[in-house]
């Protein structure tokens, strides 16, 4: 369409003085005319209608009009990628890559193609650049921005609860869970690492160097606990022998449940001993209990064991004796005595109950001075709650009683070739007075009467009427007149005719 | 009662008695023992102990009127409290035969043989020669003494021989033989001359009656010598005893039997006896009335014996306490 310009002109310059053209009709052809032309066409603008001040009129001047011809260029446009344009890792690329155009598009322009980026989808900026968006009308000036993939927000949170005993190793990597899963094969490197310490306690579990590089990572940490190790310490159990006082302390303790290269050292406080054994004295069976000892890393348990208090020996020695020959059994047992040794503390006599009675080999018929008659305190009778009994003999020395100067064997053979051997007869002491033997009289075994022996050098031959009578045993009794002189003794054993 | 040795219940041990006595049980076997301990003032004068099994040779023939017995004997005598001991083993066998149809009457004659083998402990052994030496304060006295040797295994075999005439029937038992012994003590000594010591020559009557509702009376006599020696050594056992029945039936039979015997010039011997079925339990205590006897001097002799019968019970006849 044509229009008036005033400025989109030039003359030249052969205006009347004080006369100035000062605006012109300026009339395109039909491609001047559309704004939709596109570029590359011609145009013509012709003009006309010159009309001036200073008292200018077009009709005082022979005008020419001198048309304009050019071509249409490309309208210039600036496309601007538009800042900040960003996703998540992981998430999708939006559809097309936000622009800003320098000035609209004519009409109904529209940019073909699209913004391109450079390929990548981890973390980071990425050069958006122009692509395939273009326009042909358009002189396109470009200025490009960055995508970028911002880190895909990841929680990890430390597992509540882990826990090791003291003394133990820590496990080879601390537990965490994670907010939502990682991508693909997405792994996390690194591991969770606590506050150093080994003692019972809470030690903070921190990201340490746990981290992947996509992941804007969120960490919520928790306490590693090292709680006390389960420590036993038993006492050793103790046996000993009664020693009549009372028994105090212990005889050391087992412990079980150290930490490697620990002791009883690594705890504090002095090792004490309770139970019932503590002031006990008698025989018996009693607990140690260990006690004292603590430990911040240690829960600690005591465990008794017993202390046996064993009996000690008592000897029970029977006293010698020291009796005439002949003297009867019963007054031995009846006077034999015993003494305790052995005793221990304050014991004494008392703490014995019973009395023992005796076993001998002694009998009335034992020639004095035979060796090895004993006196045997039986301690079957004796208690003591402290003490075993040993029994320790004593010795019957017998000695020649006043009748004693007589003895009789046991045995003889008739036809021995040993005067002494071949009757029955009573032997005497020589020098003693032969007159003390009163008799002795001979039964066989059924108390019938044989012989009897009336001084001390009668004898029986073992015959009866001339009769070896049988090798058999046979019964004698004897009177013997005790010094002073004043008593008939009466004694009896048996003999036995050998053949 | 063949021996030296004493039982005061020798009339429970058939093979003590005679060896014509071995099966002549009622049952096809039996076992008698007896155990007697003597005493003297505290000495100990004779543990013996007899023991003996004996049976007879079965037949099948009802009508057999002969029967051969057979049986073994262990005594143990013991002498002054372990000076001497004497161990006899004797072997028995017995023909017998019946008389009469009834079986009631029957002969028997035995023969046996007696191993015997005494031990002397020398140890216990107090000589004259050890006394002198004693008495007169001369050196030590030891053994073995200078003229005597002792045999190192006193040993000796003999022969026995015994016959019997039995009357058995449902309500009586009669019974009386004659036995002679050679068996004593084997020789001890073997340096010394050794004069036999003869038979010893023995008779017995082993009686039971019925008197009145399967109360018996029970009889017994005996009588042994040695036909060597002197009157003293002759024994004589006389004695009785009256049984109360607890039950009766045939294999079952059960009596209480109280007696008295008399070992003439020696003891009195209360006895009590019971008899359970197979079983005879006896108790005797000698109340001596001898040479001995005195208010210083104490004796004393208990005996315990005890049979028992196996096998079959062969007839109905009188079960007694010599069974």
């Amino acid at each position: 369409m044509a229009g008036v310009s005033s400025t989109n002109f030039t003359t030249n310059g052969n205006e009347v003085s004080g006369e100035v053209v000062t605006s012109v009709t300026l009339t395109p052809n039909a491609a001047g005319l559309s704004a939709t032309t596109a570029a590359g066409a011609s145009y013509m603008i012709t003009p006309s209608l010159a009309i001036g001040s200073g008292g200018f009129l077009e009709s005082n001047y022979n005008i020419t009009y001198t048309s304009y011809t050019n071509t249409i260029t490309k309208k210039p446009i600036t496309i601007t990628v538009t800042s900040g344009q960003t996703k998540v890792y992981g998430v999708a690329d939006p559809t097309s890559y936000a622009y800003t155009l320098s000035t609209p598009l004519i009409g109904s322009d529209v940019l073909t193609g699209a913004l391109i980026r450079i390929a990548g989808e981890t973390v980071g900026p990425y050069a958006i650049s122009q692509g395939t968006l273009t326009n042909a009308n358009y002189d396109i000036a470009f200025v490009a921005n960055n995508f970028t993939i911002t880190k895909k927000p990841l929680t990890i949170t430390a597992t509540i609860g882990q826990t090791k005993v003291y003394g133990a190793t820590d496990p080879t990597s601390y537990a965490y869970t994670l907010s939502a899963p990682l991508l693909g094969s997405d792994a996390l490197t690194g591991a969770l690492t606590r506050v150093s310490g080994e003692t019972v306690g809470q030690y903070a579990i921190s990201q340490g160097t746990l981290t992947n590089t996509n992941y804007d990572i969120t960490y919520l940490g928790s306490d590693f606990t090292i709680t006390k190790a389960a420590l036993t310490i038993k006492a050793k159990p103790h046996t000993i022998i009664y020693n009549g006082t009372a028994y105090a302390g212990g005889n050391g303790v087992i412990p079980t449940g150290f930490a490697s290269g620990e002791s009883i050292n690594n705890l504090t406080g002095t090792l004490t001993y309770g139970g019932t054994a503590q002031g006990a004295k008698n025989v018996g069976t009693y607990t140690i209990l260990p006690d004292g000892l603590s430990s911040p890393n240690y829960n600690i348990n005591y465990v008794s064991d017993n202390l046996e208090i064993k009996k000690a020996i008592l000897d029970v020695t029977a006293g010698n004796q020291s009796v005439e020959y002949g003297t009867q059994l019963a007054k031995i047992l009846s006077d034999a005595h015993s003494t305790y040794s052995g005793f221990l503390g304050s014991d004494d006599a008392t703490v014995v109950s019973g009395t023992p009675s005796y076993l001998t080999n002694y009998t009335s018929s034992i020639p004095a001075g035979t060796n090895g008659i004993f006196l045997e305190p039986k301690i079957t009778g004796l208690t003591s709650i402290n003490y075993d009994f040993v029994a320790v003999n004593g010795t019957i020395t017998i000695n020649a009683a006043p009748n004693s100067y007589f003895q009789i064997p046991n045995a003889f053979v008739p036809g021995s070739l040993n005067e002494f051997d071949k009757t029955f007869r009573v032997f005497s002491n020589s020098g003693f007075p032969s007159n003390l033997f009163v008799s002795l009289s001979i039964y066989n075994r059924s108390g019938q009467f044989i012989k009897k022996l009336e001084s001390i050098t009668d004898s029986w031959d073992g015959r009866i009427g001339g009769v070896l009578q049988e090798a058999d045993v046979y019964l004698w009794t004897a009177t013997f007149i005790d010094d002073p002189l004043t008593k008939n003794i009466p004694r009896s054993g048996t003999f036995i005719l050998l053949k | 009662m063949a021996q030296n040795m004493v039982l005061s219940q020798p009339y429970v041990n058939a093979q003590f008695q005679s060896p014509s006595l071995v099966g002549d049980g009622q049952y096809d076997q039996r076992i008698q023992s007896n155990l007697r301990s003597q005493m003297f003032n505290n000495n100990n004068v004779s543990s013996t102990i007899v023991a003996g099994w004996d049976s007879r040779f079965k037949t099948k023939d009802v009508e057999n009127n002969s029967s051969f017995g057979y049986g073994f004997q262990i005594m143990s005598d013991q002498l002054a409290g372990g000076l001497l001991q004497t161990n006899y083993l004797t072997m028995n066998l017995a023909y017998r035969i019946f008389v009469d149809e009834g079986k009631n009457n029957s002969i028997a004659l035995g023969l046996a043989g007696t191993y015997a083998q005494s031990t002397l402990n020398q140890s216990k052994l107090k000589l004259g020669d050890q006394l002198n030496t004693q008495m007169n304060n001369l050196s030590a006295v030891g053994f073995p003494v200078s003229d005597l040797y002792f045999n190192k295994f006193p040993a000796s075999l003999t022969a026995n021989t015994g016959f019997v005439f039995t009357n058995h029937s449902e309500n009586k038992f009669i019974q009386a033989g004659a036995g002679a012994f050679f068996n004593t003590i084997p020789n001890i000594v073997n340096n010394v001359k050794q004069e036999a010591s003869g038979m010893r020559s023995s008779l017995f009557l082993n009686s039971e009656l019925v008197v009145s509702e399967n109360k018996t009376f029970v009889l017994h006599a005996s009588y042994s010598n040695r036909s060597s020696n002197a009157s003293i050594n002759q024994q004589v056992l006389l004695g009785g005893a009256i049984s109360l029945p607890i039950a009766y039936k045939f294999d079952e039979v059960r009596r209480l039997y109280v007696g008295c015997y008399y070992r003439m010039k020696e003891a009195v011997i209360p006895t009590f006896s019971i008899m359970m079925d197979t079983y005879i339990f006896g108790i005797s205590y000698d109340v001596y009335n001898n040479n001995l006897s005195g208010a210083t001097l104490k004796q004393n002799s208990f005996e315990l014996s005890l049979s028992k019968s196996f096998g079959k019970k062969r007839n109905e006849f009188l079960r007694t306490i010599f069974d």
